[in-house]
């Protein structure tokens, strides 16, 4: 793993900035006291929960899971809050800011997964798992080969996501708090092994619900004052976004026709979408990715029964839904009233600070200096919460699944499971902040693109089978995962982003911008192929077991509950 | 189902005979020792430890039931009522899952070959077709969750508490 990264960073070091969500380097602002104060009370209320937490965090269940006592309402938030990050509020309204319609395409396609999730695996995962989604992917299979592809692949997708979030977030505090960048990603990293160390799964699940309602509630006050401004309509607010873009491009030269239609452009789709291979590869990536997070697959267990899972996804659903509608409206409020003042603006009409601060700055026009601050505190509580759902997944796949099953074979205590946990989070929490460091000045938008990717090419073609096809054999998953998540992985080193934009290689070999419409059939096929030609013994238990393993992940009968944790 | 890996405080045989060469203690009274302590604290030390022993998993640390539990899955797997159930709720999974799947993909493949069509405006406003059917992907995606939640929560588990009620009695 560690050897992967040091080649990664090697491969990366002469690369030019470009495009997407959070793009660009940032430029550090004046200290914002507002802000810091708002976001060291967030910090206190939050330690002081994580201190609560760690009195009741003594069983590895308590660290995992919280316990199973979470009900399915906070549970949903929670997920809302591991799924809500700084890149989507903030690189989505930027993109509405900029092309108009094109950020909904995003919005649509980070909550299509969600509804996928809940019918085919949700009620089955909860019944049939414990503590990491590879409970459920081994269930009936031989442990160790697995479980080993299921924690190669838990670190691979959490440490591209933790990678994008931490250099997300040293550039967004920077710009937002006006701390140096180094200083940014190491409060970051403190304090998410602070939650994580101590708290376990229980201070982690505040931490997120807290972001979630804090999110929730700024986006929902924006909102609210933009469409105040257009006497609650959308059509009005539209039309002046429409008449604002016609007048910029008027004022940059433009002839009245071109100058209306480049208007009018924002109610459309534009450039987001070249091809249809990548439209739907992308999509695709999106949709089946979400059902492959392991850090979102693992808050499934932290409810008591497979009914309140099922409820979890439902207000995810609609908490994540909302979120992205609120989103779409404070990007177009950002049209009308920020693109329209020029103290938010520099000399050639770009916004002040960087691309991403439409939202950053509508939080000003519409609520002042203290409105600011808060939007600036939840937009880092808001990385804080994600982060720490990341290492916390991370840490189980190593602690759960390779210390506990595979090295020592199930013969484990869970305290000395725990403290192969908590080594992994301070080793995590280590490098997160060193690659964060490291990867400073590189654009790693396409980092979570690709853990999207690799999370529907391996994770997802493994679970489905594994809890749907009866003929699923141990070597068929652990194979035909490991061929998705290798023909994910090395067809994004081959594509635009990275072959291109990061290497500087000139054109791509691969000239899609998503692996996934190739991947994932890619992933389900080998291990369809591979179970079929497993003519093992070991196939036949697998076979065998199928029957069972279907009645559990139905009915529940033998699920670890609440009070069996 | 539920099944604890049984632990004992006592050590194991390696560091204890590490401990006899390093120490040169007699190993008889190190054992000896050890024997003692354990009758001692063994039930203080097994209600402290009951909270950390990693249950329900089977010798091969696979999650495959035995005993009683499996004894009753297989009955409940043979029950036409249960298989009826299952059929039914695995069906309506497939079909949500392909209407969302489908409404997705349809919805970017007109982005890809018909941008001019999502980009007419609505009647003589501003507002173009594409703002209520990208919002429309995102409700209808709120909608059927809401809609299954409500079916399982309603019917689902009601049928398979009855039937689950039959086998253990």
């Amino acid at each position: 793993m560690r050897a992967a990264f040091v080649a990664l960073a090697l491969l990366f070091a002469p690369t030019p900035a470009l495009a997407a969500a959070l793009e660009g380097e940032a430029q550090r602002q004046p200290v914002n006291w507002v802000a810091i104060a708002l976001f060291v009370g967030f910090v206190a209320l939050t330690l002081w929960i994580t201190k609560v937490a760690a009195k009741s965090t003594r069983t590895a269940s308590d660290f995992y899971t919280a316990g199973g006592g979470i009900t399915g309402f906070q549970n949903g938030l929670a997920m809302a809050g591991d799924y809500m990050s700084a890149a989507s509020f903030l690189g989505i309204s930027a993109q509405i800011f900029n092309d108009g319609y094109d950020g909904l395409i995003y919005s649509t396609g980070f909550l299509v997964g969600w509804p996928i999730l809940l019918f085919l695996m949700a009620e089955r995962l909860r019944n049939l798992g414990r503590f990491t989604f590879a409970d459920v992917a081994s269930y009936r299979f031989a442990q160790p080969p697995v479980r080993s592809f299921a924690a190669a692949s838990t670190l691979l997708v959490v440490s591209f996501y933790l990678i994008a979030q931490m250099v997300g977030a040293g550039q967004l505090i920077k710009l937002l708090f006006g701390l140096p960048y180094a200083v940014a990603v190491l409060v970051v990293g403190a304090l998410m092994m602070l939650y994580v160390l101590f708290g376990g799964m229980r201070a982690t699940t505040w931490v997120q619900i807290i972001k979630a309602v804090m999110l929730l509630g700024g986006a929902s006050f924006m909102a609210v004052m933009v469409l105040a401004q257009t006497g609650f309509s959308l059509e009005a607010l539209f039309a002046r976004a429409v008449e604002v873009k016609t007048q910029a491009a008027i004022a940059g030269g433009a002839d009245a026709a071109t100058a209306a239609e480049r208007g009018r452009s924002i109610m459309m789709p534009g450039n987001f979408i070249k091809d249809p291979v990548s439209a739907l590869s992308f999509g695709l990536a999106l949709m089946l990715g979400t059902a492959g997070l392991p850090h979102i697959l693992m808050r499934f267990f932290t409810v008591p029964d497979a009914k309140e899972a099922r409820k979890s996804v439902f207000w995810a659903t609609g908490w994540i839904g909302y979120f992205y509608i609120l989103t779409f409206i404070i990007g177009f409020g950002a049209i009308v009233l920020v693109g329209t003042q020029s103290r938010y603006l520099d000399g050639e009409g770009a916004l002040l600070g960087g691309g991403n601060m439409a939202a950053i700055h509508l939080a000003h026009a519409v609520g002042g200096d203290a409105f600011l601050g808060f939007i600036s505190a939840v937009a880092f509580a808001t990385i804080l919460a994600v982060v720490a759902g990341l290492t916390l997944s991370a840490a189980s796949a190593v602690s759960h699944d390779l210390y506990a099953t595979v090295i020592r074979q199930g013969q484990s205590d869970s305290r000395a499971e725990l403290r192969v946990s908590r080594v992994t989070v301070l080793v995590l929490g280590v490098l997160a902040v060193l690659l964060g460091l490291l990867f400073e000045k590189q654009n790693v938008a396409f980092m979570v693109s690709l853990a999207f990717a690799l999370a529907a090419s391996g994770n997802f073609p493994v679970l489905v089978m594994s809890l749907l096809w009866s003929g699923c054999t141990t070597r068929g998953a652990t194979w035909g995962g490991l061929v998705g998540l290798t023909t994910a992985f090395v067809l994004t080193l081959f594509s635009p982003a990275v072959w291109t934009n990061s290497f500087g290689l000139g054109p791509a070999p691969f000239p899609y911008s998503s692996p996934a419409i190739f991947s994932v059939p890619m992933g389900f096929l080998s291990i369809w192929l591979i179970s079929l030609s497993d003519r093992s013994p070991r196939a036949a238990i697998d076979k065998a077991g199928y029957a069972q393993q279907r009645v559990r992940a139905e009915t529940g009968i033998g699920a670890f509950g609440a009070s069996d944790h | 189902m539920v099944r604890a890996v049984t632990m004992t405080p006592s050590l194991d045989s390696a560091t204890a005979a590490w401990l006899f060469t390093r120490y040169s203690l007699p190993a008889s009274s190190f054992i000896r020792l050890g024997n003692r302590l354990q009758e001692t604290f063994s039930d203080a030390v097994a209600k402290h430890l009951s909270g950390y022993i990693i249950r329900g998993s089977n010798a091969k640390g696979d999650g495959m039931a035995d005993g009683r539990d499996a004894a009753m899955i297989a009955a409940v797997a043979a029950d036409p009522r249960y298989r009826a159930l299952v059929a039914r709720r695995a069906r309506l999974g497939w079909w949500l899952s392909a209407l969302i799947f489908v409404i997705y993909t349809g919805y970017l493949l007109l982005i890809a070959f018909d941008k001019a069509l999502l980009g007419a405006p609505i009647g003589d406003g501003v507002t173009s077709v594409g703002i209520p059917v990208g919002i429309g992907v995102i409700l209808i995606g709120i909608l059927l969750t809401g809609l299954y939640v409500a079916h399982a929560n309603r019917h689902y588990d009601k049928a398979m508490a009855d039937i689950l009620a039959d086998h253990r009695a």
